[in-house]
């Protein structure tokens, strides 16, 4: 195997690949990314054997030949070098790295017992607006469980049999679900429940010249492609719980308050929240709110008042101020409306303006006083 | 007397703890060959005997069955556990009048630091006598004394006049008392490591300290290197304040196996019985941990710790024991056996601050709480062993 690149090209891809590469795994081989020279071009390869990413250029090699070498150890060689052309050479276990003035030699492992990847097949790709798809990962991906004794909820959940496509993730404790309308994939798929990893590695790849992307619904995986990158990904096993039946319907209280300033005031009050639970509360009373928090261990306090919206009954009721953030930061309007009904049950909240249709629910903390 | 300067640390150990509550509940049994037993007549295990029934030969973790062959005239007792941590706790409140530094390190044994009471007057034999006589005045049971510089002495010294004992260890007199003795009297060594020292020529605690670290080292590994310094009296480790154990970090069972094991169900039973230990502790506590950690010491002393955590703070059985049972690396444990299980508990929250409510009620979660809450009720009146899971039956085969 022999070609050369660029050396910032080859940064590139080898950023790429590395977001597939395990921080530590019993198995050495996938610490390693495969480097694959073929006629119609070089392809960088990684995995956790969760996620593989693989990456193509369209460069002819000078001879074709495959090897695996240590990611990180390519990657910080490369990194090093000026911009200059660089020549990558290997026989079966041995990467030379050279440039005009600078030699470096790296023991590799032979490809083959590199893991097989599923392969890319074009011929099923649905194509998807990349935005559409960016957007809903960003606004779900955030609520995943990561208490892996619930394994269906480690995963975002994508729905597409309707007319509506579906995002929705929850760890049980808030959720938040999106909703597109679906014309391209209607039917394409049952219900998939995708690790975060890979819908965060889709995501990351997606830049302004990419209009659209690929997917390839598979009964045990998926695959994205992002211009020339393809992503697989295995998916989590369901039954996913049934979120419709936990959304209120018929929450009859309605608190309208400016996002941008309960998100800032929210920050400020939790710095003095209890350190485990980050409770602040909620006083909500006539156009009035009132945001507190003690922190025992600290000896300290928190109050900070808004001007609000709200039309019913004085009401308290906790939230962790985290998750309170998580979902201030998803909203995309001037104002918010969370849709309550007492201080023991879910809470609805969305953007005012009603532009999309994207709600997100918050279980409260029992106050204990 | 004690070597000037150090401290001064007491282990005090009841002197065959459930038997002699036993025979103080019922007069009847005093005097008498008595065993606590654990399960049925058949394949439960004695966890407790009297020094009448230990005249015969009988030990504890023994098979009922073989305890009641030796000695046939032996009565067997159920156990009431929780007659028992009454007790315990009284006995620690009776510490806890000498020094603020008691650390319990089971139901029936404790480490006091007595260096900060003694001035002229008391000294530590005096202090030991008067522990050991309100002990005896308030609670009615008898204790045994070791009395040494560090707590890993202070056991030794515990165990080797029993029952009713009080024996120094200082420095001084190493040489003479422990170094002639077998290298059972060590803490860590059961008839496992005891077979490997003896295969190195190893016999007595001299032998131990005269072999080159190296030799130990190749054949125990770390464990080795421990035994080995511990007999050299190596052991600063501090005895907690009652205030650190009130604000607990951790709490952890861990059971070592008479022999080995591999077969796979057996481990699952004694995680779930560990576990079972470590959920009604949390309960009693009114604790939820959020880390559950699997120790796992293999045959040949290599020693893994596993864990992994809940979203959620817990103390629910089920929760504990199966991931337990999921972080026991079963490929491992098919090609070397296992010597010791541990379940650890730790990243405490009090229950009371479990204050976030869920969006998904699991129906399976609310019937087990209830069950739980029915086997605690029947446990508190009718003691512990009154109600055990299916799954820690098959566990006496372990012993």
């Amino acid at each position: 195997m022999k070609f050369q690149m660029a050396a910032s090209k080859l940064l590139e891809l080898l950023q790429i690949v590395l977001g597939a590469v395990p921080g530590k795994s019993p198995l050495p081989i996938l610490g390693n990314i495969l480097i694959d020279a073929k006629d119609n071009g070089i392809t960088l390869s990684a995995t956790d054997l969760e996620i593989a990413i693989c990456t193509t250029i369209d460069i002819k090699p000078d001879k074709t030949g495959a090897i695996t070498v240590q990611a990180k150890t390519i990657t910080d060689i490369i990194r090093e070098l000026p911009d200059t052309n660089v020549t990558i050479a290997a026989d079966s276990n041995r990467v030379e790295i050279a440039t005009k003035t600078a030699h470096f030699k790296v023991s590799g492992i032979a490809a083959d017992e590199f893991p097989r990847l599923a392969e890319y097949t074009a011929a099923k790709e649905i194509r998807m607006p990349s935005e559409d798809f960016s957007k809903m990962v960003r606004k779900t991906v955030f609520a995943v469980s990561t208490d892996e004794s619930r394994p269906a909820l480690n995963g975002v959940l994508w729905q597409t049999a309707g007319d509506k496509m579906i995002m929705v993730s929850t760890d049980g404790h808030r959720l938040a679900k999106i909703s597109l309308d679906n014309r391209k994939l209607r039917g394409v798929a049952d219900d998939l429940i995708i690790p975060p990893k890979a819908l965060s590695a889709v995501t990351r790849l997606i830049s302004d010249k990419e209009k659209e992307i690929g997917v390839v619904f598979g009964e045990k995986n998926i695959m994205f492609r992002i211009g020339s990158t393809t992503i697989s990904s295995k998916l989590f096993e369901g039954p996913y719980p049934n979120f419709d039946q936990v959304i209120p319907t018929d929450n009859d209280k309605r608190l309208i308050v400016r996002r941008q300033d309960l998100l800032a005031a929210v920050r400020r009050v939790s710095i003095l929240s209890n350190s485990l639970t980050h409770q602040v509360k909620f006083t909500i009373d006539k156009n009035k709110l009132l945001l507190s928090a003690t922190n025992v261990d600290l000896g300290g306090e928190a109050r900070e008042e808004l001007p609000c919206e709200y039309k019913s009954e004085k009401m308290d009721v906790g939230y962790n101020a985290s998750y309170i953030e998580d979902i201030l930061k998803q909203v995309d309007s001037e104002e918010v409306v969370f849709e309550l009904a007492s201080p023991v049950s879910a809470g609805v909240v969305y953007a005012a303006d009603r532009t999309e249709d994207y709600i997100c629910l918050i279980m409260p903390l029992r106050l204990v006083d | 007397m004690d070597d000037s300067g150090g401290r001064v640390i007491l282990h005090v150990d009841m002197d065959a703890f459930y038997a002699q509550i036993e025979q103080l509940h019922h007069p009847e049994l005093r005097g008498k060959p008595v065993l606590v037993g654990l399960g049925d007549r058949r394949r439960g295990v004695v966890t407790t005997c009297s020094y009448e029934a230990r005249a015969f030969g009988v030990r504890s973790g023994m098979p009922i069955g073989t305890a009641l062959q030796l000695c046939p005239q032996a009565e067997l007792v159920p156990g009431a556990m929780d007659a028992y941590v009454r007790y315990s706790e009284r006995i620690r409140a009776v510490f806890e009048r000498f020094t603020p530094f008691v650390e319990p390190t089971s139901i029936d044994e404790a480490f006091l630091d007595i260096t900060d009471r003694l001035g002229v007057h008391p000294q530590p034999l005096d202090l030991a006598r008067q522990i050991k006589s309100e002990v005896r005045r308030e609670v009615g049971l008898t204790c045994s004394i070791g009395i040494s510089f560090n707590k890993y002495m202070a056991k030794i010294a515990s165990g080797l006049n029993k029952p009713d004992g009080l024996t120094t260890l200082w420095q001084s007199e190493i040489a003479e008392k422990l170094m002639p003795l077998s290298v059972r009297c060590l803490i860590g060594v059961g008839p496992a490591t005891e077979t490997v020292l003896a295969n190195l020529g190893i016999y007595t605690v001299n032998d131990l300290v005269k072999t080159s670290i190296n030799t130990i080292r190749s054949k125990l590994g770390q464990v080795g290197e421990h035994l080995r310094s511990s007999a050299l009296g190596e052991d600063d480790s501090p005895v907690r304040h009652i205030k650190e154990l009130r604000e607990e970090k951790s709490m952890s069972h861990e059971q070592t196996f008479e022999h080995d094991i591999s077969d796979p169900e057996l481990l699952d039973s004694v995680i779930l019985q560990l576990a079972d230990m470590l959920s009604s502790r949390l309960k009693r506590r009114r604790l939820g941990c959020r880390t559950v950690t699997l120790k796992v010491r293999f045959s040949d002393f290599a020693t893994i710790s596993r864990g992994r955590s809940t979203s959620e703070p817990t103390d629910d059985l089920n929760v504990i024991s199966e991931i337990a049972r999921e972080l026991l690396p079963r490929e491992s444990v098919c090609s070397n056996r296992v010597r010791l299980l541990g379940v650890r508990a730790s990243q405490l929250i009090k229950m009371a601050d479990r204050t976030q409510m869920s969006l998904f009620v699991d129906p399976e979660e609310t019937r087990r709480r209830a069950a739980d809450g029915a086997v605690n009720l029947i446990r508190s009146k009718y003691g512990r062993e009154a109600v055990v899971r299916a799954g820690t039956l098959i566990r006496s085969k372990a012993k």
